[in-house]
């Protein structure tokens, strides 16, 4: 593997790991959210009570 | 935090990964050592810097804050579990990348280092420590048993690194390369400059990551509540349902007791 | 809280006593790991002597997971836990109780490991000093940190897998470090090994003080 292959792997597993995460987060969010009946954009509580 | 600030928050990211893969790939210059490989190095390190001491000590905090009466709120709890869980998928990135970047510079996809050991022991520590999180049913109890598995985590660090330290250098090997030059290259100007934008790039992911994975453990808090409250309910509406069929027949009613005798091995098998 | 202590070591360690798990599975079981090393490693005299401190004390981290699910196994049976809870008895005392128990059952394994040791592996014992607080010290550290995270285990389904994932990693340093001493002591260079038992014994007062402080919380949970 050269340099670049290299490269290409660890920015492209990084962006994609990120992207995934990121993309798995919110969208189980929202599919709870509907689930719950909830809107989607509830803030839940922004400190400890 | 308000939707639209995250929005705006969660732009401000974007834009700024965007500017540091920009930098890192083509504006900067190449090492004079590694070439090409120090580009890993502007992902590596911040990935490494937010994971172990950003997330994880977010994650210790909050657990001592939950755990500590006076504070103590779900709140905390979630941010723990929340905090963890992004500083598992950071640790994770910063050892594969760290991995592909040894691969480069030294040939080789690992090496028994004080670090790289500490680290890799870390990963497995935490990933105990969301295991907890998961199995345990009742979240009041696995709030409390996964706090003090944080606080104990958090103990055993220094623990592990400086044992291993210490057995690393006891057994320096011949090497052909300093091992630890090239793990802390000299970097400067322009590469500074990137490493630093990097470093703020991914601070802001984390956080925004953290507000996002925070309310996603909210909203399955509350889902855990309310499947509670449902199946209590449930349960509640058959008890009054066999007391109805009790008064109306002499005998024993067939349904009616059979539900009522059902009920509590269903509660002993906890 | 020393009374306490006293009492329900004497309780785990009469239940052993009379089930004689420990002496007739978990013994076994680590003899079976130094002589399945031998297979591993290709009975290879000289391989098996140089390495046979780290062999034995992995072999005796594992059997101390045995031994501390054990330890809390017999509380499960006819809800002792309850009882325990219920009977006034100090958090403090518990915990110091049940890793008391768990630590001479160790050292009672040690001994048998030892002379396996000398036996399979062709190991010669120098520096008798140096083994002897190692093996303290090590025992020590693997039964606090080991009954903390068992209480945490302690009473769900998944104990069995979800035990060794949260202890193995703390006790790494306890492996190394306990590994370490003994092949400075083996090696006739005891000077190298005491650093070691220093760090052997940070591990055990930093974990006991955390097992003293933690347990009674973490025992009312469920």
């Amino acid at each position: 593997m050269t340099h670049t292959a290299y490269l290409v792997a660890g920015y492209g597993l990084t962006a994609g790991i990120l992207a995934g995460y990121a993309t798995w987060v919110i969208g189980r969010r929202r599919s709870l959210a509907r689930t719950l009946g909830l809107d989607a954009a509830t803030p839940p509580p922004t400190g400890p009570e | 935090m308000r939707t639209r600030a995250t929005r705006i928050l969660g732009w401000t990211t974007a834009a700024l990964l965007a500017l540091t893969a920009v930098l890192a790939l083509v504006v900067s210059p190449a090492d004079v050592n590694q070439k090409d490989a120090v580009r890993l190095l502007y992902l590596h390190v911040p990935t490494a810097w937010l994971a172990m001491y950003v997330s994880f000590g977010v994650t210790t905090l909050a657990s001592v804050l939950y755990l500590w009466p006076r504070t103590r709120s779900r709140f905390w709890d979630l941010t723990a579990g929340a905090s963890a869980e992004i500083g598992v998928v950071f640790l994770g990135l910063t050892l594969l990348i760290g991995s592909i970047w040894g691969r480069t510079t030294w040939g080789v996809w690992w090496t028994w280092d004080a670090r790289l050991t500490t680290t890799a022991v870390l990963l497995v520590l935490y990933l105990g420590y969301l295991a907890v999180r998961r199995v345990v049913a009742d979240p009041e109890v696995a709030a409390k048993r996964a706090a003090i598995v944080a606080i104990a985590a958090f103990l055993d660090v220094p623990l592990v690194h400086k044992s291993v330290e210490w057995w690393r250098t006891l057994h320096q090997p011949a090497s052909l390369f300093d091992e630890r030059r090239l793990l802390d290259p000299q970097i400067t100007g322009l590469m500074l400059v990137t490493l630093l934008v990097s470093v703020l790039a991914f601070t802001l992911l984390y956080a925004w990551l953290l507000i996002h994975r925070f309310r996603l453990a909210w909203l399955e808090d509350r889902a855990a509540d309310g499947r509670m409250a449902l199946a209590l309910a449930e349960r509640h509406a058959e008890a009054s349902l066999a007391e109805e069929d009790d008064d109306d027949t002499d005998d024993a009613g067939g349904p009616g007791v059979a539900v009522a005798v059902a009920e509590p091995t269903l509660e002993t098998t906890s | 809280m020393w009374r306490d202590a006293a009492l329900v070591a004497g309780k785990d360690l009469r239940v052993e006593a009379r089930s004689r798990v420990g002496v007739n599975q978990v013994v076994p079981f680590a003899l079976l790991i130094l002589i399945l090393f031998a297979f591993a490693l290709d009975s290879d005299r000289e391989v098996l002597t140089k390495v046979a401190p780290g062999l034995f004390w992995v072999a005796v981290m594992f059997a101390a997971l045995l031994g501390i699910q054990r330890s809390f196994v017999i509380e499960a049976d006819d809800d002792a836990r309850d009882a325990l809870r219920l009977s006034g008895l100090d958090g403090a005392g518990i915990f110091l109780g049940k890793a008391g128990a768990v630590a001479v059952q160790l050292v009672a394994l040690e001994v048998v490991l030892a002379v396996g040791v000398i036996v399979l592996y062709d190991v010669h014992l120098r520096s008798p000093v140096l083994l002897l607080l190692t093996c303290l010290a090590a025992t020590i550290g693997l039964a606090a940190a080991g009954t903390v995270y068992g209480i945490i285990a302690a009473g769900l389904r998944v104990r069995d897998t979800l035990l060794p994932l949260l202890v193995l990693p703390v006790l790494a340093p306890v492996l190394l470090a306990a590994a370490r001493a003994c092949d400075a002591a083996l090696a006739g260079t005891p000077s190298e090994g005491w650093p070691w038992v220093r760090l052997l014994a940070v591990f055990a007062t930093i974990y006991v003080t955390f097992g003293v402080v933690a347990f009674g919380a973490l025992l009312e949970e469920v």
